[in-house]
């Protein structure tokens, strides 16, 4: 047992000394052979401040690695420091094996004592706790891929943001810290502080505990940007059309910033330059073109609101972005009085939500979602009711059963798989940009060198602060670093690569001002996303309540009433937009600049403030920030050049064209024969979304392109077909075939000479069908992992399938001939799947959260034996006509698979049906008729 | 200490670096080297390309490289034109050097080498330049390329497997001791060192990679495995040594835990003993080069526990283990064998497959969670043919017998000395069964539960005490409340909005 506290004389902390002892002890343990060693600061008291705890672990846990002696020992940890996730993750992050965090529960029991816990006692109170917290543990470990506690400890998977780099080099070896910051002392003059001022407010019998969260505004507590006082200045300003009053407020957040909430308030523009005229500098119409808001989901928004944004952006020329939602097709043509409703930048995220051939034809840029800036390696949550039938059915769900996307996309796992699905993309709308968002984190530069070279078009860095809507705590407070700092590394590490040209780059993460985005300009930026801001404009109060529908302000709700209240208007939103630009334009005059394109990446502008007063905002260093790597030639680095697209190199492009282009253009039929190997890669997706762009949502009529395929299909065939098309590939498939099916088929089976049994070999690889939306497929064959993932609409029949089939599937049906891998359907909100089970050994591979395994009944028969009998026709499946044969008993060795929330729906609509309700009246009824019963159970 | 390394600046850390790739190997199962499984193993490379990455020049590739077997008499002919001789397969090791350019320092560098050797009872027998052709290299990998030369050492009337650990202490050996006599931005590498197996690799497109080495151009060069690799990395920085096959193996996808494997693995190589190595351990430490990637990383701990008397495929194991905690179906032994190995190890873990060879057998494994393509295909003349892909190497669908994939956390073994290729099942039933693991583990092991005492941990609740240690430890009222008590009465973590 150590005593992890420091006892200060005078003027002396004794900081180091303590640690230093703490080592010395320990070694002497372990010389006498103990194998347990446990750090408390429970003995403190009034003259032994507790060792911040981290400080203390990481520090022994790295000396006893360089003693040799680390793995004889465990380490324990007694604090009554660490009161979240995010604690104990970093603790066992820096080598704890366990940690005793003493004062939540000593809190619980208070609680417990004031009936402050629902009624729950302190025994089960702490039981829950630790349950909870575990749960919160394992979420950080999986979205930072890693799957066991084990290899997480120690990993130390984090960036130190303002530490010094000696407190790293001794106490937190190996951890990156780029900008500097606060020494030893100075962390003990804190901790020695917050000590005396605790036994100054206990002594003067204060019994009661400070007011102050770091999350919502408080009028005592840290300071926020944006308050009321902030909120109501812009509301008014951009209302009212006052450059004024948007001067003022203005104003306010520099300040602000300068009180060191920011990294960018800590800098200063260097104005040693002559300054020129303000109408030299180029007009506010050539700056919105650099102008987007950023990604919000029309789900987790209104529609007026996601509607709003959308029409303002198209008024000045900038780009609106759909957030990860999908997008209502009717929004694709302009409104009568000339405005457009249709969201330039389309977002592709991990749950593909309404993500067709049809949505991607109709982007400027389509925006990759690999992270958000306020939760990093998860997915957007929409809770059940806010899944309005509306909403579900612009993203293929069900109406009222909550969404979550998949943390990972499905077909992204490493960098190679990204270059794959921005090649997948640009097949699929030859003419849109295809950018990527990144979040600001540590080594974000070098993903974005690895995202250049992958061909994207554009790389987002969003920062830590960015974001709305609901996500876990600890995400939220604790993923991700300031815009600034990846922005800067993204600049620098492209530059040092030579890649900068290829690439518009972009930030994101609480751009209010002006001065918010020539700064951003200065560290490299060339286009700009504001999320935060417009939805102030539009009328957000922040009261913190996105994820619970009850926005008062109808903004971050569907509830009809709630709507009602909205009062936003395009307008203020182009307001908002001109005064910005009308900032920067002054900006640059007084810089001396005409052009922002001169001012990109120009961080020898910029210089740290050398007037800032508080203590550990000094100890930063942003030299690193400022960089500007030497360059063979000192050209402008933007991005001015094109990617090498291999659109013109593609099997569509250099033989399908010649024999479609007519059919497309009359309709005719077309059949064809091709042979096709590994590198003929997305084969079909150029013609497909020839197809979608001349016919919209329907397609061709069935069958029109009859296209046939011998070989070895490359990743990704057939990805994105809409109606009209039907692909038959003889031979066998790599990964991601059928990924974003939009209402085409595709047939696969084996080469009739070929000698091995179908049903017992692979013939499609991983990730087959993810995001498929519509269209039918036969594959006459074993597909690998993650079959079906996140299909939401097209009919499959498949003879055998790998681990995690079906995940966060929502709709459609999907027959599985064979044997399943484990983990089936988990997550699975929709649709419906029969498994041949003749051997009773399904069950233990379905994840039954949240569905419910049946028989086959009488209802069922005729679309399963549907299926199988075109399943047989197609591909000529040995087994499948095996099972026909013996249709009789075949039934009755078949399993459904249904979502339990989704059968309920389903059934209460065709009761509302069969009352003689419309039928979009009976899903609004089972809507509400869910949501009532979900009241009632809370 | 900290660790910098070439290249750092600004805000940009090198260890950032991540990379990724396709990989792939052809193998013969009946054990007959030839030429034809080099050339085969090229093309397939070739069909690999697309996963691999280039940087802003087109014909500067992020790397590309191939490990063959020893070809002995290819080696023969070689010795002779350079004017010394060979003793018999297998009595020697090649090591495939990647040197500095400036004669004066190489010549150094070459002499220590020698006198290590020396020191170590083993002899240089011959340098040989490694033929090269420079043609269509781009601008930066031409800058960046090493002085390549293959080295041939011996140790008379030892084993192969004795003089394969030998060549593994000498080349631990100068690793270390070298640094004094090299200037920034001079290489000194092995990219291979071995009695059996022999890597040639480069920063290379994979067209590139049988131009650029003329060797793989001989029909004498003859091998019964072949392992190619086709790099994406996130950055150019020009290397050559960052290329793979390692040592030991390639590896398609990432370690994220990397940080903590090689603390741990620092951390224990100090209590390290083996029966193997003896004194010799010491010469060997550090195990892990910390300038590699994290491929590297692993290949080198790898490599550690392989020449310390494990099999492959147990290493392996023991770095890539199958989830066995909550793995209700699978089998008791097999699990005490997980259990007992996790408490020497922590899973090396992340998306990863990864292809293993010691120039006898090769093997295949994949992670837990199946997160990388890996597929493979049996033709009726007993070719071997797995990849990051499916059709790399065109077959007619007639000849065919086998189209199979590795599942998730599988492993398979290819013996061409036994002709056939070991399951999964069998390969780990085989280690499993070695030893009584249900035994020690159950007998050894001791849980929480088995230690734990009744006492008074419940100390009588002291309201002003537990005022006090809030206050102190910084406290507030919206933390109890906004954040303690939610994991209590909604049982999560609070959803909570952005800022």
């Amino acid at each position: 047992m150590l005593s992890a506290t420091f006892e200060p004389s005078g003027s002396s902390s004794n900081i180091e000394k303590a640690l230093e002892d703490i080592h010395k002890r320990a070694d002497r343990a372990i010389e006498d052979g103990k194998t347990l060693i446990v750090l408390t600061d429970r003995d403190s008291d009034e003259s032994n401040v507790p060792l911040p705890m981290l400080l203390a672990v990481s520090s022994l846990h790295h000396h006893l690695i360089r003693q040799g002696t680390r793995t004889k020992v465990s380490l324990i940890v007694e604090t009554g420091e660490a009161s979240e996730v995010h604690h104990f993750a970093v603790l066992l992050g820096y080598g704890a094996e366990a940690i005793n965090p003493y004062l939540v529960f000593d809190s619980l029991e208070g609680l417990a004592r004031d009936e402050e816990l629902e009624g729950v006692n302190y025994v089960d109170a702490v039981k829950a706790y630790i349950q909870a917290a575990t749960k919160g543990m394992m979420k950080v470990l999986s979205k930072m891929g890693i799957s066991t506690i084990q290899s997480y400890r120690g990993a130390q998977i984090f960036e130190a943001v303002g530490l010094h780099e000696d407190v790293i080099n001794h106490h937190f070896t190996w951890t990156p810290t780029r900008i500097g910051g606060i020494d030893l002392e100075t962390i003990a003059n804190e901790a020695i502080q917050r000590h005396r001022k605790a036994y100054r407010l206990f002594e003067s019998e204060q019994l009661s505990l400070p007011d102050g969260d770091d999350h919502q505004w408080r009028r005592n507590g840290e300071e926020h940007q944006f308050n009321p006082h902030t909120i109501h200045m812009l509301q008014q300003a951009c209302r009212s059309n006052d450059q004024e009053l948007f001067k003022a407020y203005s104003r306010s957040i520099n300040e602000q910033e300068e009180k060191q909430t920011t990294l960018r308030g800590l800098l200063a523009f260097k104005k040693d330059r002559p300054s020129v005229q303000l109408h030299e500098v180029e007009p506010v119409e050539e700056i919105f073109k650099r102008f987007k808001t950023g990604a919000m989901s029309f789900g987790s928004i209104s529609k007026e609101a996601h509607e709003s944004l959308a029409i303002a952006m198209n008024r000045i020329g900038g780009r609106s972005n759909t957030g990860e939602g999908g997008e209502d097709p009717e929004r694709f043509t302009p409104d009568e009085n000339g405005d457009l409703r249709r969201s330039a930048i389309k977002q592709v995220a991990s749950g593909r939500f309404g993500v067709t051939s049809h949505y991607l034809v109709n982007a400027d840029e389509i925006q990759i979602k690999i992270a958000q800036g306020a939760k990093p390696g998860e997915g957007g949550q929409l809770p059940g009711n806010k899944v309005y039938p509306w909403v579900a059915q612009v993203r293929g769900t069900t109406a009222g059963v909550g969404l979550i996307s998949p943390p990972p996309h499905h077909d992204i796992y490493s960098i190679e798989d990204l270059a794959q699905l921005i090649h997948d993309l640009k097949h699929a709308n030859p003419a849109a940009r295809i950018s990527v968002k990144l979040v600001s984190g540590t080594g974000v530069g070098t993903i974005a060198a690895g995202v250049a070279k992958g061909r994207a078009d554009g790389i987002v860095i969003s920062g830590y602060d960015g974001g709305t809507g609901a996500a876990a705590r600890t995400s939220i407070k604790h993923t991700g670093l300031p815009w600034e700092i990846g922005l800067a590394d993204a600049h620098q590490t492209l530059v040092l690569n030579g890649l900068r040209e290829r690439v518009r780059l972009e930030t994101d993460g609480k751009m209010m001002t002006g001065n918010d985005i020539i700064t951003a300009t200065l560290l490299g930026a060339e286009e700009y996303a504001f999320s935060t801001a417009p939805l102030v404009v539009l009328g957000c109060v922040m009261m913190r309540v996105c994820h619970i529908d009850t926005c008062p302000v109808g903004i971050a709700t569907q509830n009809p009433e709630l709507r009602k209240r909205f009062a936003g208007n395009p307008d203020h939103v182009v307001n908002f937009m001109t005064f910005v630009a009308e900032e920067m334009r002054e900006i640059m005059a007084e810089l001396g600049f005409t052009k922002l394109d001169d001012m990109i990446g120009r961080s020898d502008l910029l210089e740290q403030r050398t007037d800032i007063t508080n203590e550990k905002a000094k100890q930063v260093d942003l030299a690193s920030l400022l960089y500007r790597p030497e360059t063979e030639n000192q050209q402008k680095h933007i991005g001015h050049l094109e990617q090498t697209h291999l659109v013109n190199e593609s099997l569509d492009v250099t033989m399908l064209m010649e024999s479609c282009e007519e059919a497309i253009e009359y309709g005719t039929k077309v059949e064809q024969s091709y042979p096709i190997w590994s590198i003929n890669r997305a084969v079909g997706t150029v013609i497909g979304s020839m197809i979608s762009k001349r016919y919209g949502m329907d397609g061709l009529p069935e069958d029109t392109l009859d296209l046939t395929f011998s070989g070895s299909a490359g990743q990704s065939f057939g990805a994105f077909i809409p109606k009209g098309m039907t692909l038959r590939l003889i031979g066998d498939s790599n990964d991601y075939i059928g990924k974003g099916l939009s209402g085409g088929k595709i047939y696969v089976h084996p080469h009739e000479s070929a000698p091995l049994k179908p049903e017992e070999n692979i013939i499609v690889g991983n990730t087959a069908l993810y995001g498929a939306t519509n269209g039918e497929a036969y594959i006459s064959g074993i597909a690998g992992e993650r079959f079906c993932v996140r299909n939401s609409g097209a009919r499959v029949v498949v003879e055998g399938v790998g681990d995690h089939a079906l995940e966060y599937m929502t709709g459609g049906t999907v027959v599985v001939l064979g044997e399943t891998g484990k983990n089936f359907a988990a997550g699975m909100s929709g649709g419906t799947a029969f498994v041949y089970n003749p051997e009773r050994s399904f069950e233990r591979h379905c994840n039954r959260a949240l569905v419910e395994l049946d028989e086959v009944k009488d209802e069922d028969v005729t679309e399963l034996k549907e299926l199988i009998e075109k399943h047989a026709l197609v591909t000529g499946s040995p087994i499948g006509e095996r099972l026909l044969r013996d249709w009789e008993r075949t039934v009755t060795n078949f399993v459904k698979v249904i979502p339990t929330d989704y059968r309920n729906m389903l059934k209460a609509i065709e009761t509302s049906i069969k009352e003689g309700i419309s039928e979009e009246e009976a899903v609004m009824a089972a809507f509400d008729q869910s949501q009532q019963k979900k009241a009632a159970v809370k | 200490m900290t660790h910098k390394y070439q290249g750092d600046q600004g805000l940009y850390r090198s260890e950032f670096e991540h990379d990724n790739c396709g990989i792939g190997f052809l193998a013969n199962l009946k054990g007959t080297p030839s030429y034809t499984i080099v050339r085969s193993a090229l093309d397939l490379l070739s069909n690999l390309e697309h996963r691999g990455g280039q940087g802003a020049e087109k014909n500067s590739g992020d790397g590309a490289g191939i490990l063959l077997q020893i070809p002995h008499p290819f080696f023969v002919e070689a010795a002779k034109e350079n004017d010394f001789s060979l003793p018999n397969a297998g009595e020697y090791g090649v090591g495939m050097l990647f040197l500095p350019t400036d004669e004066g320092r190489r010549r150094a560098v070459l002499d220590l080498l020698e006198s290590i050797a020396k020191e170590e009872q083993a002899s240089v027998i011959g340098i040989r330049d490694v033929p090269v052709n420079e043609q269509g290299l781009g601008k930066t990998a031409l800058a960046a390329k090493p002085y390549i030369q293959q080295v041939f050492i011996t140790s008379s009337g030892l084993s192969s497997d004795v003089l394969e650990r030998k060549l593994y202490v000498v080349r631990k050996r100068i690793e270390r001791e070298v640094k004094a006599l090299l200037k920034e931005g001079d290489s000194f590498y092995f990219a291979s060192l071995s009695t059996r197996t022999i890597v040639y690799k480069g920063m290379l497109t994979t067209d590139q990679l049988g131009t650029f080495y003329t060797d793989l151009k001989k029909k004498l060069f003859k091998s019964t495995i072949a392992l190619v690799h086709s790099r994406f990395s996130t950055n150019t920085f020009p290397s050559w040594e960052r290329a793979h096959p390692n040592r030991y193996l390639m590896h398609n996808g990432e370690i994220n835990t990397i940080k903590g494997n090689v603390n741990w693995m620092r951390a224990r190589e100090a209590v390290f003993e083996s029966d193997y190595f003896q004194s010799d351990l010491e010469k060997v430490r550090p195990v892990v080069d910390e300038n590699g990637s994290d491929s590297s990383m692993f290949d080198n701990a790898f490599e550690f526990l392989t020449l310390s008397g494990r099999t492959l495929a147990h290493s392996a194991m023991l770095m890539i283990p199958e989830p066995w905690q909550n793995a209700e179906n699978m089998a008791k032994d097999k699990r005490a064998f997980y259990q007992y190995h996790s408490t020497l190890m922590e899973p090396w873990d992340g998306p990863t497959a990864i292809v293993f060879t010691d120039g006898n057998r090769v093997g295949a494994c994949l992670d837990r969670n199946g997160l990388r393509p890996s597929r493979y295909i049996v033709t009726e003349d007993d070719i071997v043919v797995m990849s990051s892909e499916v059709g790399v190497l065109p077959a007619a669908p007639e000849k065919v017998v086998e189209k199979k994939r590795l599942k998730p956390g599988q492993m398979l073994i290819v013996d061409p000395s036994e002709g056939r290729i070991i399951p999964d099942e069998d390969v780990k039933q085989e280690i499993i069964s070695k030893h009584p693991y249900e035994e020690w583990v159950s007998q050894e092991l001791k849980t929480l539960d088995d230690i734990r005492e009744s006492s008074d941990a419940f100390k009588e609740y002291d309201e002003k005490q537990v005022l006090l240690n809030q206050l102190v430890h910084g406290y507030t009222f919206e933390q109890i409340h906004k954040q303690i008590k939610p994991l209590v009465t909604d049982g999560a973590d609070p959803v909570v909005n952005g800022v």
